[in-house]
């Protein structure tokens, strides 16, 4: 791994120093040349030379407007002038807020002898005059530069632009290099549009289960739908309904458990469902998991004639479900009286093969979903930045407490998608052939977590410290077992 | 003739923990000895015939697909499917899994579902027998609605889909065959004319009364009465301790492939220790191939 400093993608970058102090060399060495406007090459492309100065005024003018255009696109974009001039510093700045990218600025403060000596090797050298002129101006702009509002004022050592969730990744992965903390990494299978098609997706879906389970995975999740759901692909990609896809996965495996995550509790009759995971837990020799939630997808239901009861009715429903379940899996068929369930025989045999099954509620519903995990659930299992996942640590662990629920018996776990590099080419690689036509490659590099391994640690670093063991991982380009040997290595900093 | 295994009893030596290893071992035993398909009740609990309510049950569909891993070559079905248990899209959505993960032997065995008791126990709506029967022709129309790629609103009277969208489609073509058990001589056996591929009646001395009643509906329907599969459920296959009731299965079978049944459901006694299935691999199986 690289100690590179992490910058958001996208971001404007603009570079300040006099004359000879680096700015080009750093630029070209961190940054793809697309990427660097340069008044230096414009001058050259549209006047006479790099020094023709009688092109200047056409050249910045030229200048503002490429990176105009390419700020308004979100592209991060590297300034290479002497960034003397406070009034375009602080143009280019209120540019990059309006668009919503980060502004640095990279100060090349070059003691003066090192930068007229690097000038005298320099062909063609700048007049003598004119580098102390802006020696002189640098030493001015150096003090105002750190209260003019960029997001930081850096040095020029080595950068990487990085998807936004990982700016922070760097120095998270180097924690857990010295520290190791443990965590637990589940698949999460949302999609089964593979290869061949339908006529070959059960001997695909074996592959990625049998590489899943060699890659350190614990667990395999698949979502509880009946066709994609649009966050995901288009509603008429193939979809497997996913106990029958469960307990086809327990035959292909030895050691990893198996859940839906979560299941939408208004699919099916709720005594039928607690059936169908006893059966996945017998079959798979005690690897189930019992992901439950409230169900969302309100078009599904339409489309195949299903009810959807209000959101109230459905919290009251899945908190039926949450006391239900245990009693049916536990001894005896004694009747079940819940606020809308009546189950007068809540025998089940052959009962699961754990003593306990675990339960995980889905959603960060921070009144009730969190409070139903708090009093029923092993786990509740969250979304967002690492921000939101301390917030919703905070409630649940206070929710436990107002239950008198010992807060380390009801984990936090963590579903997002990873897309894993094995370096930032491969990674740049990954996002141009992946993201969706007319979608902004940063932003689906920050909406898929696209990095490298080393940036994956970091961020599952940072998660494990607001307190979450298990994070679910859909894989943006899971069509084959090659991601999951990528997936591996972040896997194994975990153990 | 061909053998179909039907599982309807997991109570076993080695109990629950054990309970997916054997089931694996019972399924790749019974397709190495011949069985053409495995088929598992739609219960969940054990019914009175076969034992005490407490006994171990496993649910259907998660079941086949288990299966489907397990084995590469026999059909697999429930026998048969409970109407009332699942919306008729999950149940599509079931199937379809189960044919896609098995790439092709998936069956829709369906009935009118009678086990009042159990649904009562569970809490699941047990609507009265005519009601049954129409929800189980509405289900049936679903289920070959999105077989057959057609999104259109689906308005029955007791199921109304909007969009009965189901991707994958099964790999079985034009769709799973799909087997209506029973013998009711009005309504299920009209249905089976109406529907199905195949029908499933129980060894009985009706038997031959039960498909003239089928010819009549089939006439009724415009339906091709050859084209429709006759199978029959026989109870235990038992072999006796040293195979001395082999010859007289032979001629039951023999009896039934007189009226035009082409396979036989039977249950295996001591299923889990397989040596009985391997002995009707070796010993009946073939002497039943041209019956």
């Amino acid at each position: 791994m690289t100690d590179a400093l992490n910058l958001p993608a996208p971001c404007l970058v603009i570079l300040a120093g006099p004359g000879a102090s680096g700015k080009s060399t750093w630029a070209s060495a961190h940054f793809p040349a697309d990427v660097i406007v340069s008044s230096d090459r414009l001058r050259a492309i549209i006047g006479s030379g790099e020094d023709d100065l009688a092109a200047s005024t056409d050249a910045f003018a030229l200048l503002d407007r490429i990176v105009q255009l390419r700020v308004a696109r979100r592209l991060t974009t590297v300034i290479d002038t002497l960034g003397l001039d406070a009034d375009r510093r602080a143009a280019w700045l209120a540019l990059a807020r309006k668009n919503d990218l980060a502004c640095v600025v990279v100060a090349f403060d070059l003691p003066a002898g090192e930068c007229r000596a690097r000038n005298r090797t320099r062909n063609p050298r700048i007049p003598a005059d004119v580098l102390t002129a802006q020696l002189r101006t640098w030493a001015r702009v150096r003090e105002t530069l750190p209260i003019e509002g960029f997001d930081a004022v850096l040095t020029p050592a080595p950068v990487r632009v990085v998807a936004a969730p990982f700016t922070e990744a760097a120095a998270a992965a180097r924690r857990q290099y010295e520290q190791p903390s443990g965590l637990r990494f589940g698949l999460h299978l949302g999609s089964f549009t593979l290869p061949g098609g339908a006529a070959t997706t059960a001997d695909r879906l074996r592959e990625i289960a049998e590489a899943a389970e060699a890659a350190g995975f614990s667990a395999i999740y698949v979502m509880d739908h009946f066709r994609q759901i649009p966050q995901i692909g288009r509603a008429w990609e193939d979809f497997l309904e996913s106990y029958t896809a469960l307990a086809y996965l327990a035959a292909c495996t030895d050691r990893v458990r198996l859940g839906a995550l979560v299941t939408g509790i208004t699919y099916r009759n709720v005594p039928h469902l607690g059936k169908i995971i006893a059966t996945l837990d017998v079959l798979s020799g005690g690897r189930a998991v019992c992901g439950l939630g409230l169900a969302w997808f309100k078009e599904e239901h339409v489309a195949y004639g299903w009810d959807f009861p209000s959101v109230g009715q459905r919290y009251v429903l899945l908190e039926d479900a949450l006391r239900l379940l245990p009693t049916m899996w536990g001894p005896g068929g004694k009747p079940f009286h819940g606020q809308i369930l009546e189950v007068p025989d809540t025998s089940c045999y052959p009962r699961p093969l754990q003593k306990h099954l675990p339960v995980i509620v889905g959603g960060g519903g921070e009144r009730r979903t969190l409070r139903l995990a708090a009093q029923y659930a092993d786990a509740a299992n969250v979304l967002g930045s690492v921000e939101t996942v301390r917030r919703k640590a905070a409630v649940l662990r206070a929710h436990c407490e107002a239950v008198g629920r010992d807060p380390q018996e009801v984990e936090l776990t963590h579903l997002s998608t990873a897309l894993v590099g094995a370096d930032d080419q491969q990674v740049s690689e990954l996002v141009s052939r992946l993201r969706p036509r007319n979608t902004d490659p940063a932003r689906y590099a920050a909406a898929v977590h696209a990095g490298t391994a080393a940036d994956h640690i970091g961020r599952f670093r940072q998660l494990a410290e607001a307190g979450v063991t298990e994070v679910m991982i859909r894989l943006a380009d899971l069509t084959d077992p090659a991601p999951l040997d990528r997936m591996a290595k972040v896997i194994a900093a975990f153990r | 003739m061909k053998l179909s295994l039907h599982i309807p009893d997991f109570t076993w030596a080695h109990g629950p923990a054990q309970l997916g290893e054997d089931l694996a071992a019972i399924a790749r035993t019974a397709e190495d000895a011949g069985f053409s398909s495995i088929s598992v009740m739609d219960h969940f609990f054990q019914i009175g015939a076969i034992g005490p309510s407490e006994q171990e049950m496993l649910e259907a569909y998660t079941t086949l697909s288990y299966l489907a891993a397990h084995t590469s070559r026999v059909n697999l079905f429930a026998m048969v499917t409970g109407v009332v248990y699942r919306y008729p899209g999950v149940l599509a959505k079931e199937v379809t899994t189960l044919d896609v993960l098995s790439v092709g032997r998936a069956w829709l065995g369906i009935g009118a579902a009678w086990n009042e008791e159990e649904s009562r126990g569970l809490g699941i709506p047990f609507p009265p027998v005519a009601e049954r029967f129409e929800r189980l022709e509405e289900t049936l129309q679903i289920c070959l609605q999105m077989w057959a790629g057609d999104e259109k609103p689906f308005e029955g009277k007791y199921y109304q889909l909007e969009r009965p969208l189901n991707s994958p489609q099964p790999i079985s073509k034009p769709h799973p065959p799909i087997l209506i058990g029973g013998g009711g001589e009005r309504k299920t056996l009209r249905l089976v004319a109406r529907y199905a591929q195949a029908c499933n009646l129980f060894e009985s001395p009706q038997l031959a009364h039960k498909l003239e009643v089928l010819r009549g509906h089939c006439e009724r329907e415009g339906r091709n009465y050859d084209e429709i599969e006759k199978t029959a459920t026989i109870g235990a296959i038992d072999l006796g301790r040293r195979g001395e009731k082999i010859g007289e299965i032979v001629d039951r079978l023999g009896a039934l492939g007189e009226h035009g049944i082409t396979t036989v459901a039977g249950w295996v006694p001591d299923v889990a220790t397989l040596t009985t299935l391997e002995k009707i691999g070796t010993d009946l199986i073939p002497a039943i191939a041209d019956l």
